[in-house]
């Protein structure tokens, strides 16, 4: 299947933090979700990505061309959703066409208006007086009305109520629905991506821990849950990492089912991403 | 071409939410100025000032919300970007420049009912643009490089710094080519304003330039 | 068409999905020749991911309760019902033959065996 992105050896370093060689691949007609705890550097990512800042080394291909030489003619084609940024605070939804319009060439203004009515947001209102939810909602509609072919978005669902965020993820699997679009959108809400992301990026650290589909992760990955003396006979090529509790041992394990035959332990749990998250980060090897 | 349109729209649309204040302000300059029987040294001055002033303030609006960033997701360049910014910093002053001329004629034709001086209306109204154009070419590169908050405070500090480099600059000019101060006011009065427009055009470009260049290495 | 997918439970959602649509080809609840919805669509509807929704579907073709043709959809493979009706009715012997076997143990007569058939029967 065709890549519609490909970021390869990616590097930024910073006063404190360092971006380090990261590297994955999203194609045609996938979501993937891109994890990790604040400040492991999604933000970092999807801004090098976009060429908003300059990264120290590494190559972005998106559509097959390079970022650098074709910025202007990839951006076209590109919806942005950022989570801290926007136009202005003191647009309302017509201003915003008005903009807009003269900014992508494939505008497409019935469309804007189509998503603005169907989201039920406001048009005569200034964005200030916005909620949160129909804030994102509005951001969203702005990504989606230059019919892009890569929607990018940077923490979409935070600080959404749970109604908010299932719309906005039905949203990005609608968008999908033809195969020829992709997108990748970071979150640190894991619960969202668990459901829809075909892909799970994990980012720690400014490094890239693993791609892997969401089956993977979810059907095979597993949480064992045992004693001292059960954990010491547990051979280290057998699992990934371990976290000692208070008054037991979690180990994450990448394949539940070749564990069980293994070793008799009783507790292994299936492992949610944000479980995995947490033992990669804060456990031990 | 459409993009930096569509960025000024931007700006303008902004305004919106300042139309009664300005209104309000203009009225109050009209009122006051027609009061005191002083229209010229008011209305052409301050209307302008004023109008910079809000031109400069596109910088808090972006501040807010952090607008810099996602205009760069868009198929914009940072040089598009500082370009609609100078334009739309250039053109609102223009607005505000005729306004006034319009507002001093009007108003000192009902006040005096006799032959309204328009080149002395003009002549002040030129004089204040060129003056204005003098500080944002100063003042823009300084949010650029600082940012709207901190930007703001420098900004005091260059209106002075400017304003005694001018007259710094026109002493050491006197000093060195010999010319008494009578000779060079002579020279101002009648030259001043045609050296002063095409200095500030120099130095308007050369101003952008700078901003382009601070603009283009600037994190976002 | 109803497939309920439980996120607690240990199997995982693909094989959740396959069974249950197999289920329905054998019930005949889905028949032959009809079009499944698209991976994608079945994807968006349940809110699960794509592939998830083509490994489900991978398994069903491989076991040759459906058939993809190229940019049309998966529809129910006609060829294979007869096969799959053989296979339940062997089943189905095979549990007879658990129950005779029990009945004659116990002298249990084949007349009350067909009685209880019968009850069993028209409940459902």
């Amino acid at each position: 299947m065709q890549n519609i992105l490909e970021v390869k050896n990616l590097s930024k370093k910073y006063k404190g933090f360092e971006l380090k060689n990261v590297s994955f691949n999203l194609q045609k007609g996938m979501i993937m979700g891109l994890i990790g705890e604040n400040g492991a550097g999604k933000t970092t990512t999807i801004k090098a990505i976009l060429n908003i800042i300059n990264s120290d080394d590494g190559n972005i291909k998106i559509f097959n061309l390079e970022m650098k030489e074709n910025e202007k003619q990839i951006k076209e084609d590109i919806g942005v959703v950022l989570d801290d940024s926007f136009l202005s605070d003191y647009l309302n939804a017509i201003d915003i066409n008005k903009v807009m319009k003269n900014i992508y060439q494939r505008w497409d203004e019935n469309l804007y208006f189509k998503y603005i009515e169907e989201f039920k947001l406001p048009k005569d209102k200034i964005i200030k007086e916005y909620s949160s939810g129909m804030k994102m909602k509005l951001k969203i509609t702005v990504a989606l009305s230059h019919n892009p072919k890569l929607l990018i978005l940077d923490e979409p669902t935070s600080g959404l109520d749970p109604i908010a965020r299932n719309e906005i993820l039905d949203i990005l699997q609608e968008f999908i629905q033809d195969e020829e679009k992709a997108v990748l959108v970071s979150s640190h809400i894991t619960s969202d991506l668990e459901h829809i992301a075909d892909y799970i990026t994990f980012i720690s650290n400014g490094k890239i821990i693993f791609t892997k589909t969401r089956d993977e992760l979810i059907d095979n990955y597993g949480i064992v849950k045992c004693s001292k003396e059960e954990f010491k006979k547990i051979k280290p090529k057998d699992f990934i990492k371990y976290k000692k509790n208070k008054y037991e041992y979690e180990i994450l394990i990448e394949n539940k089912n070749e564990f069980k035959k293994k070793y008799k332990i009783d507790v292994i749990d299936k492992a949610t991403i944000e479980d995995i998250m947490i033992i990669y980060i804060k456990g031990e090897k | 071409m459409n993009r930096i349109k569509g960025l000024i729209i931007k700006d303008f649309l902004n305004l919106k939410t300042y139309r009664v204040t300005a209104l309000f302000i203009l009225i109050l300059f009209a009122t006051v100025s027609f009061i005191n029987d002083d229209i010229l040294s008011f209305i052409p001055i301050f209307i302008p000032l004023c109008a910079g002033m809000i031109g400069i303030s596109s910088f808090n609006y972006d501040n807010i919300t952090k607008s810099d960033r996602y205009i760069l997701t868009f198929p914009v360049s940072r040089k598009d970007m500082v370009k609609s910014r100078y334009l739309y910093i250039f053109f609102i002053t223009v607005i505000g420049e005729v306004l006034a001329v319009l507002l001093s004629i009007i108003l000192q034709s009902i006040k005096q009912q006799s032959l309204v001086n328009v080149i002395e209306v003009l002549s002040i109204s030129l004089g204040t643009f060129c003056g204005i154009m003098i500080l944002q070419i100063f003042e823009i590169p300084i949010m650029y490089k600082f940012g709207a908050e901190k930007g703001r405070i420098i900004q005091m500090f260059t209106i002075v710094a400017i304003a005694f480099l001018i007259s710094g600059v026109a002493i050491s000019f006197i000093k060195i080519s010999s010319i008494s101060l009578e000779e060079f006011l002579y020279i101002m009065q009648k030259y001043g304003l045609i050296i002063l427009t095409l200095v500030d055009i120099f130095l308007y470009f050369l101003s952008y330039k700078v901003s382009v260049k601070i603009f283009s290495k600037k994190e976002v | 068409m109803d497939i309920i997918i439980s996120n607690s439970s240990d199997t995982p959602i693909y094989e959740q999905i396959k069974e249950q649509i197999k289920n329905k080809i054998v019930s005949n609840e889905i028949k032959a020749g009809e079009l499944l919805p698209s991976i994608r669509s079945l994807a968006k509807d349940l809110r699960i991911s794509v592939i998830t929704t083509k490994n489900a579907y991978e398994a069903l073709e491989n076991e040759g309760y459906v058939e993809t043709i190229p940019a049309k959809g998966t529809y129910v493979s006609n060829k294979n019902i007869k096969l799959i009706r053989e296979e339940q009715l062997q089943k189905i012997e095979g549990l007879i033959d658990t129950a005779v076997a029990i009945a004659k143990i116990s002298n249990i007569s084949k007349k009350e065996i067909q009685d209880m058939l019968d009850i069993i029967y028209e409940e459902e």
